[in-house]
This record gives structure tokens, C-alpha cells and sequence, in this order.
């Protein structure tokens, strides 16, 4: 016994001083740095008074700016999504905020890959941001045990901790600048534009690369889950999707099918769904040469485009418009439509 | 991650079971860390052990026979007693004979079959003929060149008579595959291990933290130094030529340290181990760096195999009666001291070429072992000149600065023998000493030195683990470092630990591609 007794405050012992060296090294990166620990901060400060949600992952951090949202439909937003955000991350966002929140609607952003992307495909980024964003010590243990697998305890650890010496050596060089959140309200914006491929590049590339079409059971899972909540506390879901450059939608193959899982399950739960990659007009108003940090993200100008239609298509479907015909009904139908259109 | 938590299970059921099951947890451990590296190598393994047993139970009948026969038989002559025992030693040695004909035979297949292939192609080409296709492929079983070597040592202790054979075919399984030396040793002798294995042991916290702190020294070697130094040596042997000799000499060094950091931290990390388990493992270290001459380096640099070669080549070799014979002729020829150094030079020969060949199926491995083998010889022959010139300068042996010359002076060799083989085959090797002798520049800048993609972040905690392999080398010629580091209060010695583990988890390069594996393990 006396043997066990040594053993454990010997490991222990060990154990405290590596937390500290680690709490140390960590330190000015979620508190100086890290935009998710300073949302965590915000969101605190702000309960109580959000009664509008949006949430997803990056495609939605960067596509919904809050500010111009509640101009335009005078409500008090919050863009909850994060890079790489798991399914389960959303949930227990979710949660938290409509346990402190008077919410009356939440968007929900769903990518392409919102139901197939794995832990195994796409490794521990998502819950590195996603911990930084937690608060409640308990949840943190939860979500932590329950996301990341052992093997990669070691490798997270490492991740964190070089985040925070780079931090220090931030710090030393005087390159350090605070998070924007306080302005944004969790939105992200992507500063540059990086010009997409043009028409000409279109057919070329028709279908060269296939989506992964593999359902993820957890992902399902965690999404039903948000939607019982939401049906539960009487919260209206509307389901969208984020602009991608017009290219993308050209190169992969697949779209149809996961728009058609994604139609399924506003049928099955009686909330909206408005795919703003169908959107007739899209050429005009994301332009190829300037709308897109990349082939997914759009550029914080038409972030707020974005922000605006998704606003107007709001007040449409509630003052009883036919919203329906601002859309193509497949993805086929819409890239194939805009070339014709854009060629004439 | 996944080695730890092995580690930490098998301690938990090693202590939990009854003392008796402790060598059959250690029997499935081994199994299961054997048969994790592929199933089909582990039918290699079986058939060495199956062969062993049956070849040292044979062997073992032989002698038992002939003590009960010459016991029984009061009435037989010294003659016949004599022609007796000389019949069952012959059948003994035919015995092992057989078993290691077919134990080397493996080995020598696996290692050396696709090199002897190109090398009868080189003599077919070169005689105008058709070549032969070398169309097999062919999976070195992971560590046969230690465990074949461990067994073969135990057959040959049997047929001398020094150890009784094991009967239990578990029993000599678990030597066989005991898994923290399966991989790169050490090559332990049956006398020094097999007992520690099979006997009741009981957890002690002397044991858990003097073993902890030993892995703990062998994951900072491995990960910090080791796993940071390798790509910048791997971008010197890619690159020497258009290196100059300040960045190849660099280069030279950092691989010196790197295959030392790699191969004695593998070490520490499986000796910790089973230090946890209170199992000794035979050392395989003992400060090499500090070796006055090639040969001492040689006795202080994997000690274990080098202790092998001498037992089981060397000394059959220098005590056989045609090279005693040849000794003799020698002495009358060449004087007393040629005359004594020559049989020992033959069995050096052996020894070195043997070596060479141990350690990779190459010409340039062979080049090393054949380089080693010369110094040695050399120095052997020339100790009366040395001492002639050492008394004619009037420098004393045990001068602390002739001293340290020749503790330089052999480092220097040896680093400079190690990267022969290392650079991509023999002609490269050469290539890179001669670059590191000729294309000689002062380095004006930080690019002149290091001319690849280095961090200083790292090179700071290179230099780091550097001064702390020296401070603990130069510690450990007073007694044990561990036995110091453990009269430190908890808090501090836990701080030194948790302040290593910091460094690992930073600095350290985690296991991945070409720079995780232990270095030692290709052999």
C-alpha cells in the first residue's frame, strides 16, 4: 500500500508541474489569440440578450455577418459557427446559448460535407477550436473524452502547445493583435479574394472529382439531436446553404444527392431550406473573380451580399411570397442553366 | 501513446497475477507485441525456438546418457571412457551443428539473399551471361538478427555445457521473444536472463521510479535529439556534394550523436522497463564516447553483441588448435609480439567481416566492418611503436590531456568510420569523406554550417540535450546518476521531469515516416 501511495503522488507530482508548464505555455494563446476563447467571452457577456442563431461550420463563419442581419431585421444575432466545427460541437453550443438566450430562430449552416466529414478524414483541428470555446469545466471533460481518441492525446497536446509558444514569440515580437469578435459578433470575415476559375474552365472540369457520399451516423445523430431541441424549446429552424464558387459546382460530383438528404430532412422537420447555390441570379451576385476566398469561403464584401439576400429571402417567405422561383430545383439544372445564361 | 498504455497494462497484470503466471503474462505480452508487427514473422520465431528446444533437449539426452552410462560403467578404461565421451561430443556438435545450419540459414536468406543475387548477376554480367531475375520478395522478419543470435548463443552454452537446456518449450519461447529486446536488443545470454524471467517478482517504488526516470531519459534521447537531428543528417547524405566541408563535418557529427541519442535512448526505454518489471537487462552502454581507442570503443558501444562475437567467434577462433599452430609458426618467423598478434589478428578478421555483415547485406557495411577491423589490427600491431614514441616524448599514459587526445582522436575515427555506409552505399560514403576533407572553407555564416531548413528553436534544444548527455556521461564516471537524482526532494525531481517532458511534447518529432523508427532496428 505504502508502495501504491508513492507511486500515485510521484505520477502526480510529475503531473502538476507539467499542467503548469503547459497552463503557461498556453496561456497568451487562448487569452490574447485565440478568436474562440474571446467568442467564449462575448457570448458570456452578451446572454440574455441574443434571440437569433446562426451556426455551422467555416463555410457560415464567413458567410453571416451579424451586424448587418440585425440592420436588416432588426434582431440581436450571433454567428456561432466555427472552422472545422464538429456536429457535436454544434449541438452543445447550441444548447448552452438557447439555455441562455431568449431564441426565437437558428439558422443552420449544412455544407456539402456537414454529414460525411470525419474525425478519422479530417483529425482533431475542429475540437482544438471547439474546446477553446467551452467554458464549464465538466462539458470540456465531456466533449474532450468523448471526441478525441487516445491515440491522439499526445498529438493534440503538441498542437496546443506550439500554438501557445507561438503565441509568446508573437508576443515578444509585438505581433500580437486581439480578436475582432466584439465588433462581429462571431463572424469571421475572409479579407482577400482569390479569382475562381472562369466559364471557359467550366465544362472542362464537369464532374472530374466525386463528394464523399458516406453518411456519418454521429453527424445525423447530433444534427437530429439540435433539431429536437429546437422543436422542443418551440425555436423555428431554417436550414441553408452557403455559396460556393460556381467552379467547385462544376469539378464535383454528388451535390444532387446530398441536396436531396438535405430536402428530406426539411421535410421531415418542417424547416425551410434555402440553398443559395440554386439561386438563379448566383453568377451576378457572387462574381467568380472576386466573391471567393477560395473555391467554398466567400470574401467578407459579399459575405454581407449574402447577408442581405438571406435577409430579404427571410422577409419574403414571411410576408407570404413564392420564394421558391428565386431558385433552381437541382444543382445540374442551375450550373448548366447559368452557363447557357451567361454564354447568351 | 498506444506503447505507453501497453506498458502500463502489462505492469498492472504483471504485479495483479500470482507471482508463478508472472513469466507467462511476460509470454503473451512478447506474443502480442511480435504478432502486432505481422503474423506471418512470428512462424520464423516459433520455428527457431521449436528448433532450439528440440536440438538442446537432444543435446541434453546426449550428456545425460553419458553421465548415467559412465557412472553405471565402473569397468571401462580410460581409453574407452575417452572414445566414449569424444562419440557423444561428436554427436552433440552434429546436433547443433544442424540447428544452427538451419537457424543461420533463415537469417542468412532473409538478410542476405537479395544481395548475393546481385552479386552473382555482377559476375554473370561480367562473364557475358543472362541475368537472373530477382523476382522474390522477401519480408525480414521483425528483429531475426537478435533473437537468432540470443537462441544460437543459448544452443551453443547448451553444447558446452555451461547451461542446463530449458524444458519448457514456453519457458524458452518467452527467452526467445521476450519483446523490449526483440527488436534491437540487448542480445543477452541465457545464464543472465532466462532466470530473471521465470522467477517470482514483487512491485517495488525503487524499481517503478528509477525505471520511469531511466524512460523517461530514453523518450528525450529518441524524440528530442534522435528524431530532430535525423533530417538534418538525412539532407547532409542527400547533399553532400554540394555541401562544403563545414556543413558535411556538421553532418558527421550530428549523425554521430543521432545514432547514439536513437540507439542507447531505445535502451534506456526498454531497460526502464523492465526495471518496472525488477528484470535486468544486460547494458549495452557505457559512455563509448569516451573510448580511448577503437577497440575500447568497440567494448563499450553495444556491448551485448560485441560480447557475443567474442564469445561465440573470436575465442573459438583465436584458441583453435590451426590458429594456435599458426601462432607458433608466426612466433619463430616474426618475433614475440607479430608473432602473438597474428592468430589474434585472424580472429579479428572474422570477427569484423562477421560485424560488417551483421549489420546490413552492402559492401558499404562490409567497408565498415572491414575499416574497424583494420584499426583495431593496426593498433594491435603497432602498440610497441606507440609505446616507443610515447616514452621518447616523454608523455605519460595516464596524462589527463593525452587523455582527452585520445578520447578526440577515436571519436573523431569513429564518427567518420560510422557514416560509411550510411550516405547511400560505399562509393557515396567515400564521396562524403572525401568531401569533408577537401572542400575546406571557413564558414562565414549560419547557411555555411547548417545549408538546410533548420530551426533554431530546435538546434537550441539540440544543444540542450547535447550538454545533458554530457553532463550525465560525465557523472556517471562517479556511480549512478539515478542514484543522485532520487536524494532530491519529490517536487524538484518531479519539476526536472515534467520541464523533459515539456521539451519532448515541443521540440520532440513524434514517430512519423521516415524519421520515427528506431534506428537499429533495420538491422
Amino acid at each position: 500500500m505504502r508502495n501504491f501511495k508513492r507511486v500515485v503522488v510521484s505520477a502526480l507530482s510529475v503531473a502538476l508541474c507539467f499542467a503548469v508548464l503547459v497552463g503557461t505555455a498556453v496561456f497568451p494563446y487562448f487569452t490574447m489569440e485565440s478568436y474562440y476563447y474571446q467568442d467564449n467571452r462575448v457570448r458570456k457577456e452578451l446572454a440574455g440578450t441574443i434571440d437569433f442563431l446562426f451556426i455551422g461550420a467555416s463555410h457560415g463563419l464567413r458567410a453571416m455577418d451579424p451586424r448587418v442581419l440585425d440592420g436588416r431585421l432588426g434582431c440581436s444575432s450571433y454567428n456561432l459557427s466555427g472552422a472545422m466545427e464538429t456536429m457535436q460541437g454544434r449541438y452543445h453550443l447550441l444548447e448552452q446559448e438557447v439555455k441562455r438566450n431568449p431564441v426565437s430562430t437558428v439558422v443552420i449552416e449544412l455544407s456539402y460535407n456537414a454529414l460525411t466529414r470525419t474525425y478519422e478524414g479530417s483529425g482533431f483541428e475542429g475540437n482544438v477550436y471547439h474546446l477553446g470555446r467551452m467554458d464549464n469545466p465538466a462539458q470540456w471533460a465531456s466533449y474532450f473524452l468523448s471526441a478525441v481518441p487516445p491515440r491522439d492525446y499526445i498529438k493534440m497536446t503538441y498542437d496546443t502547445v506550439a500554438r501557445g509558444l507561438n503565441t509568446w514569440l508573437r508576443l515578444w515580437k509585438g505581433e500580437v493583435t486581439p480578436p475582432v469578435q466584439y465588433e462581429t459578433h462571431g463572424f469571421v470575415p475572409c479579407k482577400e479574394y482569390t479569382p475562381q476559375p472562369g466559364m471557359e474552365s467550366f465544362l472542362d472540369s464537369y464532374h472530374t472529382q466525386r463528394l464523399e457520399l458516406d453518411i456519418d451516423g454521429e453527424n445525423q445523430l447530433y444534427l437530429e439531436k439540435m433539431l429536437t431541441l429546437c422543436r422542443d424549446k418551440n425555436i423555428q429552424v431554417i436550414l441553408v446553404v452557403t455559396p460556393l464558387s460556381e467552379s467547385t459546382l462544376w469539378i464535383y460530383d454528388g451535390f444532387d444527392t446530398v441536396l436531396g438528404w438535405y430536402r428530406e430532412l426539411s421535410e421531415t422537420w418542417g424547416c425551410p431550406l434555402y440553398d443559395f447555390n440554386l439561386l438563379k441570379d448566383k453568377l451576378e451576385r457572387y462574381p467568380q473573380d472576386t466573391g471567393f476566398y477560395d473555391g467554398s469561403h466567400l470574401q467578407e464584401e459579399y459575405a454581407a451580399v449574402f447577408t442581405v439576400d438571406f435577409a430579404q429571402i427571410l422577409q419574403m417567405a414571411q410576408s407570404g411570397e413564392r420564394v421558391e422561383d428565386l431558385f433552381y430545383d437541382t444543382y445540374e439544372e442551375a450550373i448548366h442553366a447559368r452557363l447557357e445564361e451567361a454564354e447568351r | 501513446m498506444n506503447f505507453i498504455l501497453f506498458v502500463l497494462a502489462l505492469t498492472v497484470l504483471y504485479y495483479l497475477v500470482p507471482k508463478k503466471a508472472q513469466w507467462m503474462v511476460l509470454l503473451l505480452a512478447s506474443a502480442g507485441f511480435y504478432c502486432a508487427a505481422g503474423l506471418r514473422a512470428a512462424i520464423y520465431i516459433v520455428i527457431t525456438a521449436a528448433s532450439t528446444y528440440a536440438a538442446t533437449l537432444a543435446m541434453g539426452r546426449v550428456t545425460q546418457y553419458q553421465k548415467q552410462y559412465l557412472a553405471a560403467g565402473g569397468e571401462l578404461t580410460k581409453e574407452q571412457k575417452a572414445e566414449f565421451k569424444k562419440r557423444n561430443t561428436l554427436r552433440k556438435r552434429w546436433i547443433m551443428v544442424a540447428a544452427l545450419v538451419l537457424n543461420f540459414g533463415f537469417l542468412c536468406v532473409f538478410k542476405y539473399f537479395h544481395f548475393a543475387l546481385a552479386q552473382v548477376n555482377h559476375v554473370i554480367a561480367a562473364l557475358g551471361g543472362a541475368q537472373i531475375e530477382d523476382t522474390f520478395q522477401l519480408i525480414v522478419p521483425l528483429g531475426i538478427s537478435f533473437y537468432t543470435f540470443q537462441t544460437m548463443g543459448y544452443l551453443v552454452d547448451v553444447y558446452w555445457g555451461k547451461v542446463e537446456p530449458q524444458k519448457n518449450f514456453a519457458k524458452l519461447l518467452l527467452f526467445v521473444s521476450f519483446f523490449p529486446q526483440i527488436t534491437q536488443g540487448p542480445i543477452s545470454s541465457y545464464s543472465q536472463l532466462a532466470d530473471q524471467l521465470y522467477a517470482p517478482h514483487s512491485f517495488t517504488y525503487e524499481n517503478y521510479a528509477w525505471g520511469c526516470q531511466r524512460m523517461f531519459w530514453g523518450f528525450f534521447k529518441k524524440l528530442a535529439l534522435a528524431n530532430v537531428l535525423a533530417p538534418w543528417v538525412q539532407a547532409v547524405f542527400d547533399n553532400y556534394a554540394e555541401y562544403g566541408a563545414p556543413a558535411v563535418l556538421m553532418g558527421i557529427f550530428f549523425y554521430s550523436m543521432q545514432i547514439y541519442a536513437d540507439f542507447s535512448g531505445y535502451m534506456d526505454i526498454m531497460c526502464g522497463l523492465c526495471q518496472v518489471l525488477d528484470i535486468r537487462l544486460t547494458e549495452n552502454f557505457e559512455r563509448p564516447y569516451f573510448s580511448k581507442s577503437i577497440a575500447e570503443y568497440w567494448r563499450r558501444w553495444h556491448i551485448s553483441l560485441g560480447a557475443w562475437f567474442k564469445n561465440y567467434i573470436y575465442y573459438p577462433i583465436a584458441i583453435s588448435k590451426w590458429n594456435k599452430k599458426i601462432g607458433k609458426w608466426s612466433q619463430k618467423k616474426l618475433g614475440r609480439t607479430f608473432g602473438r598478434a597474428l592468430p589474434a589478428s585472424i580472429a579479428l578478421v572474422a570477427v569484423w567481416l562477421t560485424t560488417g555483415l551483421w549489420h546490413g547485406a552492402s559492401w558499404g557495411y562490409i567497408a565498415w566492418g572491414g575499416v574497424n577491423g583494420l584499426f583495431i589490427i593496426f593498433s594491435l600491431w603497432m602498440e610497441p611503436v606507440y609505446g616507443a614514441v610515447r616514452d621518447k616524448l616523454g608523455v605519460r599514459e595516464n596524462d589527463r590531456w593525452f587523455r582527452v587526445f585520445q578520447v578526440v582522436r577515436t571519436f573523431i575515427l569513429v564518427s567518420f568510420i560510422k557514416v560509411l555506409p550510411e550516405a547511400g552505399g560505399l562509393r557515396r560514403g567515400l564521396g562524403l569523406w572525401k568531401q569533408a576533407l577537401t572542400a575546406w572553407t571557413l564558414p562565414h555564416s549560419w547557411g555555411d554550417l547548417f545549408p538546410y531548413d533548420i530551426s533554431r528553436g530546435n538546434l537550441a534544444v539540440v544543444c540542450l540535450g547535447l550538454l545533458m548527455l554530457l553532463a550525465v556521461s560525465l557523472l556517471q564516471r562517479s556511480g549512478p546518476v539515478r542514484e543522485r537524482f532520487n536524494r532530491v526532494p519529490m517536487l524538484p525531481r518531479a519539476a526536472v521531469l515534467a520541464a523533459m517532458l515539456f521539451l519532448m511534447l515541443c521540440f520532440g518529432v513524434p514517430a512519423s515516416g521516415n524519421v520515427g523508427g528506431f534506428m537499429y532496428a533495420q538491422f
